[in-house]
């Protein structure tokens, strides 16, 4: 063997070994095909969505134009003083300015009636009760590009939870159990680097996942509504923001699991259903538990309503509703990941490697 | 200097199982000391310990110079380790495997390339370079994880049964390629079952039982040690009674049997002077000796020995 002896070496920087580290991880979730299982989720749900659930859901198509006829009844709450008889709207999301009244054909003028936009009904100064007259309304629905966007928005934290147990829960212990740290542990790296190499190159798995799934948001929406949520990209933050924190927890339970399953069962429960279940709880209790990360998570819908967020409302049973606080959100999402960061690698720098 | 030094190192599992008590040891450059000892001796725990796999209890151990707990990075720059049955990841190839390594360790990667290249065709894997590690036998990962272990000439290489799952052809090359490394410059820490595998290769030899250090000499100390217990002589010529009752009265000879015509078994006790004595005695009394064998290794002796004594 040609062998000239041993040489001295001096590794590369820690840096460079996390970006080696990360490289690897993902080429791992390619060549086993989890990536492109986290893809065609996010893709056959958002077809799904917006073909069949979200349809069903809204009673029809997401725009267009309806005509419908009115049903009439006698209108005596003093509410609204001098209007006599009240028709009932079937559609929702009457886009404003668009609604016609005809009376027997005829267009009736809009002082003679009022929209009552909230409660889909049209108020009348005449008393149209038991007359022969036929009163119709057409007009032009859409859902407004927030409450599209936010109905695809209800399924992210499933898509989070998904991309983050597929790419994440078992890649430490995976080491473990699969013997291979045997073969990368004893080189000159610190645990710690192959704790973040892993934690970059998973969260690059759900980025693509998540930023694949808003992109097909904003696409449909374009092609539905004409119009895009204005503060998708403020959402999208969120969730890169949530899928931060829900991989950190990943990564923290696959440090302390004894077995790839355990931490992947681990890691799906507390995210579908400890934490919701503890949210749900809170509430009805009255407690506001702005502190869970899911809690804090649906900053992800309730930020598309930037401009008229959400306040908290309170009544007895599922009257009670709580809305997390955009900024302490960002706070409590931010301290759970650089936490469970630091116990994440606390725990795995200090674990033996015992098969 | 010291490569490998292990100081007082104490490994405690749980509250009850001490897995290494107090092991001191120490390994000089350019030399290759064998690792005995028994199933749950201790051997794979110290050299997990010394590849960062784990932590101690107490003690310490440095790889020059160099704390392996606490700068681990700095201590394994210069090591090279095969520790227990080796596992790749599946869905890279040899080549690929090499070549995360390779940069983790400091190499360029035309570097790594080349190297690669020399040490896969070297180790029988040049075919399989660019198949998926996944589909390898044993024997081949076996192969490949003492390709890895050298693709970046450490000063130390922690071999930890480096012949296990080879068949016996591939023990025989990989032994010639740890002679021929030694001889290179390298240092060489391995831990082994097979006592010809030590006798024949190594040149220092620490024994552990029970995590303690029972032996620590060089494989000559060793075998100036060792009384043999049985002799077994192969003749040339079936020797007369005459000559036959002439080898019992000999120094050192216990008893003398007849297997077969032409064998004697000879039971003997002396160390290696004293049977370099006998056989000129044997060929004095006119005894045509074809062989002359003492009966096991002088390692295996000892080893069987102190094991026992151990215990």
């Amino acid at each position: 063997m040609a062998d000239n002896g041993p040489l001295e070496r001096t590794p590369i920087s820690d840096f460079a070994q996390v970006l080696l580290i990360a490289r690897h991880e993902l080429m791992k979730y390619i060549r086993g095909r989890r990536f492109l299982g986290v893809l065609l989720i996010v893709i056959v749900l958002a077809l799904l969505l917006y073909g069949f659930l979200l349809p069903g859901s809204y009673g029809g198509p997401f725009a267009g134009s309806r005509d419908e006829y009115l049903h009439i009844e006698p209108y005596s709450y003093e509410g609204y003083p001098g209007y006599q008889s009240v028709g009932f709207l079937y559609g929702p999301n009457i886009v404003p300015g668009t609604l016609r009244i005809t009376v027997n054909g005829s267009e009736l003028s809009s002082y003679e009636w009022l929209f009552v936009g909230n409660e889909s009904l049209v108020l009348f100064k005449q008393d149209f009760t038991g007359s022969s007259a036929v009163v119709q309304a057409s007009y032009n629905f859409a859902v407004s590009p927030d409450q599209f966007a936010g109905s695809f928005l209800d399924f992210l934290p499933f898509i989070v939870t998904i991309c983050v147990t597929v790419a994440g829960a078992d890649s430490l212990i995976g080491e473990l159990q699969a013997k291979t740290a045997c073969l990368l542990f004893p080189n000159p790296i610190k645990r710690e680097i192959i704790f973040l190499g892993k934690l970059v190159g998973s969260y690059s798995v759900g980025l693509v996942a998540i930023g694949s799934f808003y992109a097909a948001i904003a696409f449909l929406s374009y092609v539905a509504l004409g119009s895009v949520a204005s503060y998708l990209s403020l959402s999208f933050g969120f969730a890169v923001l949530f899928l931060l924190t829900c991989l950190t927890l990943a990564l923290a339970v696959s440090s302390v699991s004894k077995g790839t399953t355990g931490a992947l069962i681990l890691t799906f429960l507390l995210l579908l259903a400890i934490f919701p279940m503890i949210e749900e709880a809170g509430t009805a209790a009255g407690m506001k538990m702005w502190y869970l990360p899911t809690f804090a998570g649906d900053t992800v819908i309730y930020s598309l309503q930037f401009d008229h967020y959400p306040r908290d409302t309170f009544g007895p049973g599922t009257a009670t509703q709580f809305f997390p606080n955009l900024g302490l959100s960002a706070i409590v999402l931010t301290s759970y990941s650089l936490l469970l960061i630091a116990l994440g690698m606390i725990v795995f720098k200090r674990r033996d490697l015992s098969f | 200097m010291d490569v490998l030094r292990i100081e007082e190192l104490t490994k405690v599992f749980g509250k009850s199982i001490t897995a290494v008590d107090n092991l001191s040891l120490s390994v000089r450059r350019g030399t290759m000391v064998g690792f005995l000892g028994p199933n749950g001796a201790g051997k794979t725990t110290t050299i997990k310990i010394l590849t960062n796999l784990m932590a101690p209890t107490s003690g310490s151990a440095y790889l020059e110079g160099v704390d392996v707990s606490c700068d681990p990075k700095s201590a394994l720059a210069s090591v090279g380790a095969v520790v227990e049955t080796p596992e790749f990841y599946p869905f890279l190839t040899a080549n690929e495997t090499l070549m995360l390594l390779g940069r983790i360790r400091g190499m360029t990667d035309s570097e790594t390339r080349d190297r690669s290249k020399e040490l896969l065709t070297l180790f029988g894997l040049g075919e399989r370079a660019n198949s998926k590690v996944g589909t390898f036998s044993k024997g081949m990962k076996q192969r490949l994880a003492l390709v890895q272990a050298i693709l970046h000439r450490p000063r130390l290489l922690i071999l930890d049964e480096p012949t296990s799952g080879l068949d016996p052809r591939g023990m025989v090359e990989i032994r010639e390629i740890l002679r021929s490394l030694r001889d290179n410059g390298y240092t060489i820490f391995m831990s082994s079952h097979l006592l010809p595998e030590v006798q024949e290769t190594c040149d220092r030899v620490a024994m552990i039982d029970c995590g303690r250090l029972l032996l620590e000499k060089s494989v000559d100390e060793i075998s100036s040690m060792v009384t043999a217990d049985r002799i077994e002589v192969v003749l040339a010529e079936i020797p007369n009674q005459d000559v036959l009752s002439r080898v019992s009265d000999l120094r050192g000879v216990t008893d003398v049997q007849m297997p077969s015509s032409l064998k004697l078994s000879i039971g003997y006790e002396g160390d290696a002077k004293a049977r370099d004595l006998l056989l000129r005695e044997l060929l004095a009394a006119g005894l045509k000796v074809a062989s002359f064998n003492p009966h096991g290794l002088a390692l295996e002796n000892v080893y069987l020995k102190i094991v026992k004594g151990s215990g």
